[in-house]
Formats: C-alpha cells, sequence, structure tokens
C-alpha cells in the first residue's frame, strides 16, 4: 500500500483534499473541500474512525486510508482486478494415432 | 482403434478443488492437486514424456483503485504433448499454484478454488487433442462489502490455451 502520509490536524497538503473528498462521500465532511486540515475536517475523521473501530486518535494512518479507500472503491462499483502477467506457450504438431507404428 | 479412441475419450486421473486462504489466515495449498487428460483407458506407460510446459501467470488484485487490500500471484502450469502410440497430444498434468500472496488489512475472508468442466476433444478421432475447462474462481467478502470474479481457461493437449476473466460471475 503506498505513499499516502499520516495527516493530522494543522496539516496542508494535497492529499487532505483526497481526504476531504472521501470523506464527503461517505457522509462525514460537510465542510469546503481544499488543501487544510482543520478542526472540521478532523471531526470528520474522528466520526468515520469511531464508526469503523479504527484507533488512530483522529491521526489518519495507514488503516483509515485503507477503510476511506476501500469504502470509495465499494460506492464505485469497483471490483477484484485481475493482471495478466508473463506466460510460455509453445505448441506440437499433432500426428495420427498409430502414424510412429506405420513408419517404424 | 478402439471405441474409446474414436469417440476421443479421455481419463483424468487428478483431482482439482482446493480451498487456498480462509478468514485472513493464509493456508497456501500449492501443488497438491492437479487435473489431466490421457486416453481412456491407457497406462501412464503407454504414454511418451509431454513436449513441454507451459505456463500462464497472473495477479489479482482486491477492490481498491489506488490502495489493493490483498493481492495473490497465481499460475496455471500444464504439461501437454504426451504421445499415444504416436501420436494425439494429451496433457499429463495441469496445476494451479498461489506463488505469492498479501492480504492487507480489511479483516477478508477470501476464497480461492478451482472446478474443471468437461473434457472435450479439440483434435479429430485419430489426432485427438483434448481441451480441458479450467475455471480458478476468487471470493473476498468482509463486513462492507462482498464480490468476485472466475478466471476462465481452456488448455490444450498441444500446448494452446485461453482465458479470460469473468468478473460478472459473482454469485454470494
Amino acid at each position: 500500500m503506498a505513499d499516502e502520509p499520516e495527516l493530522a490536524e494543522g496539516a496542508e497538503s494535497e492529499w487532505v483534499t483526497h481526504l476531504q473528498n472521501w470523506l464527503q462521500s461517505l457522509g462525514f465532511y460537510n465542510g469546503t473541500i481544499d488543501t487544510n486540515f482543520g478542526p472540521v475536517t478532523a471531526e470528520a475523521v474522528a466520526q468515520a474512525q469511531q464508526q469503523y473501530g479504527i484507533n488512530e486518535n483522529g491521526t489518519v494512518g495507514r488503516e483509515t486510508w485503507a477503510l476511506v479507500e476501500q469504502a470509495r472503491a465499494v460506492s464505485e462499483g469497483s471490483k477484484a482486478q485481475v493482471v495478466w502477467e508473463d506466460s510460455q506457450v509453445n505448441q506440437v504438431e499433432v500426428p495420427e494415432i498409430g502414424s510412429e507404428e506405420a513408419t517404424a | 482403434m478402439s471405441d474409446d479412441e474414436k469417440e476421443g475419450g479421455f481419463d483424468n486421473l487428478g483431482k482439482f478443488a482446493w480451498e487456498v486462504v480462509k478468514a485472513n489466515r493464509p493456508k497456501v495449498n500449492v501443488s497438491a492437486d492437479y487435473v489431466n487428460a490421457i486416453p481412456k483407458g491407457a497406462e501412464w506407460n503407454d504414454l511418451t514424456a509431454p513436449a513441454g510446459t507451459n505456463y500462464q501467470k497472473w495477479k489479482w488484485l482486491g477492490p481498491g483503485l489506488i490502495l489493493h487490500d490483498f493481492e495473490f500471484v497465481m499460475q496455471l502450469s500444464w504439461t501437454y504433448g504426451a504421445r499415444y502410440r504416436g501420436g494425439g497430444a494429451y496433457i499429463t498434468n495441469a496445476t494451479v499454484t498461489v506463488n505469492d500472496y498479501d492480504v492487507g488489512i480489511g479483516g477478508y475472508d477470501i476464497d480461492i478454488s478451482c472446478r474443471i468442466g468437461n473434457i472435450e476433444n479439440f483434435g479429430s478421432e485419430r489426432a485427438p487433442i483434448p481441451a480441458i475447462p479450467i475455471d480458478v474462481t476468487l471470493k473476498w467478502s468482509n463486513w462492507l462489502s462482498a464480490g468476485g470474479g472466475t478466471n476462465r481457461f481452456k488448455v490444450y493437449g498441444h500446448g494452446d490455451y485461453s482465458a479470460y476473466y469473468d468478473d460478472d460471475s459473482y454469485e454470494p
């Protein structure tokens, strides 16, 4: 999982915008979407963590990121994905049964 | 030529059904089960050694567009090209293995299972090529949601194969 930073009240970054968008889609956040992790955002984070049993005490860490991302993905109908990787597919000619006996 | 050979009949001496992971506690059963398609009534000694082993690898990523909650690196392998009385092309072994996996947080129950369909003759009466349908299904669920999908393979005795991912196949 990834590069999401740990965030707490007072943080300012584009990750806060992502966080607010996700919290809004989950119904926890009704404030302005910006880059500031203010008290309204902190309250929304606390509500989400309480509802889903995450013990990060208002800090947005790995568990919270995973939760909001998972919920968002499900709300968008995300499914498990398959990524095809390398293969080896050699083939052989197929003689008729008895052909070797006939030529032997 | 026997009636079985005329019909392109095949025996499957393997078995192919297992669970890989349950309740986030992986119990990975690697290469333990297998399937094969050899001439009906034939003995192993009647077959030549296979021509080789082919494979297709894939990665199964759990839900999440950025963060993926779980990941399984899988592989289907099949030995092909074994001959019977100088002809045909038979599959002596096909297996699905879990090469690697990572189940993160999220409280997932994850099942991966395999099912073998009817083995058909893709070749002719005198040059049989068994085709083995192999479905590999992944199901996941947790407190929030559930889902799944099936990789539908068909492997052929002369080495070829087909594959597609059916993500509408999920049934709770």
